[in-house]
């Protein structure tokens, strides 16, 4: 488990999808990660297996201090050899601060991904509507390196898929500065 | 199979085994790095059989039907019309020409045949060979991933490139399409 100082970050258990499937019916969430419906729980159990059997991926629940669920975030396409990974975090509770429960997420994902398992790059992706998301990963470091026009289809229109990434060297150095030693202290376990 | 001026694309079949084999073992091929070192001739004749039940990879082969390289197509999602498109030439054969006739080949599968809207690629930045394929046949450069490849040694960027159908880009705010 990954403690930090208002959310924690689990193994995804069998026992989460009744909340997965709870998120998954929230389809203006789901808009954000180009989700399309599923018919049944069964389906989303299947995808649950296979995730969790994956050696390229990785995935967390994510509650707060109390126990409580908050979301899922998962590290996706694991790459050992180029030393990179994509970093995801999805907040399903809509009450409460869920940028602020995203941001510490991230932050803690991060320090994870460079100072555990030794990653040299991580990226992010988000369609271009979903304004959180950009939020989340500006405030943790990350920079725009491409857009890809027109990648998506949804609500009879075309939206671009956005790229970020964020180098272990940039990182280490946004530590250093007032608001990575903010978001350092802030993360740490009280 | 598929015509081109120049080249056809083919299926790939049992006798390419030792023609992909060769490519395989060319280190600076960057399509292949997705494919682990064979240590066994079991390994290759197992990752032939993968290559050939895989309707996305074509082999690329002069008129008279002489091997130049591989050429695929993969992650498709017909819900938003994408897909990715790969190319390769063996390095004794690395005609821009006939690569470009490939591209221009495939390309031409994937926006009248199969109806895509756009078409993704993804170069590192030493292969200057590919980028100037892609450019020729309009592809347009929409980003730079930086450190995404680990390759001799060092950590490289890779360039990530697009087409689209033929004016189907849709208009941005301000006027024109970009």
């Amino acid at each position: 488990m990954i403690e930090g100082w208002v959310v924690n970050l689990r193994r995804l258990k069998a026992s989460d999808l009744r909340h997965l499937v709870k998120w998954r019916r929230d389809m203006e969430l789901m808009a954000c990660y180009d989700r399309l419906f599923f018919n049944a729980p069964d389906e989303l159990e299947q995808d649950m297996k296979r995730h969790m059997a994956a050696s390229d991926r990785l995935d967390f629940f994510i509650e707060n201090k109390k126990g409580a669920p908050l979301g899922i975030a998962f590290f996706d396409h694991i790459d050992r050899e180029n030393r990179s990974l994509e970093l995801n975090v999805m907040i399903g509770e809509k009450q409460g601060a869920i940028s602020f429960h995203g941001a510490n997420s991230a932050f803690l994902l991060v320090l994870h991904a460079f100072g555990k398992m030794n990653m040299r790059k991580i990226y992010g992706r988000f369609i271009e509507h979903a304004s959180q998301s950009k939020a989340l990963l500006e405030a943790v470091g990350f920079e725009k390196e491409a857009i890809w026009q027109d990648y998506f289809y949804q609500k009879g229109r075309r939206w671009d898929f956005h790229v970020y990434g964020l180098l272990k060297n940039d990182f280490e150095m946004f530590l250093k500065t007032p608001k990575g030693q903010r978001y350092l202290t802030a993360s740490q376990k009280r | 199979m598929l015509m081109g001026q120049k080249i056809n694309l083919r299926r790939i079949e049992p006798p390419d085994l030792w023609r992909l084999w060769a490519w395989h073992e060319e280190e600076e091929l960057y399509l292949f790095r997705q494919v682990r070192p064979f240590i066994s001739f079991d390994e290759v004749a197992a990752r032939f059989a993968e290559l050939f039940h895989w309707k996305g990879d074509f082999i690329v082969e002069t008129k008279e039907g002489a091997p130049l390289g591989v050429c695929s197509w993969k992650n498709m999602v017909f819900k938003n019309r994408t897909c990715e498109l790969e190319f390769q030439m063996g390095s004794k054969n690395q005609s821009e020409s006939h690569a470009a006739d490939a591209v221009l080949t495939m390309s031409g599968l994937l926006f009248h045949e199969l109806d895509m809207f756009r078409i993704g690629a993804f170069v590192p930045e030493s292969s200057a060979f590919n980028r100037s394929v892609l450019e020729k046949n309009g592809f347009e450069k929409d980003g730079i991933l930086r450190g995404h490849l680990f390759k001799d040694g060092a950590y490289e960027d890779v360039w990530t490139y697009a087409a689209f159908k033929k004016n189907g880009k849709r208009e941005k705010k301000g006027g024109g399409s970009d």
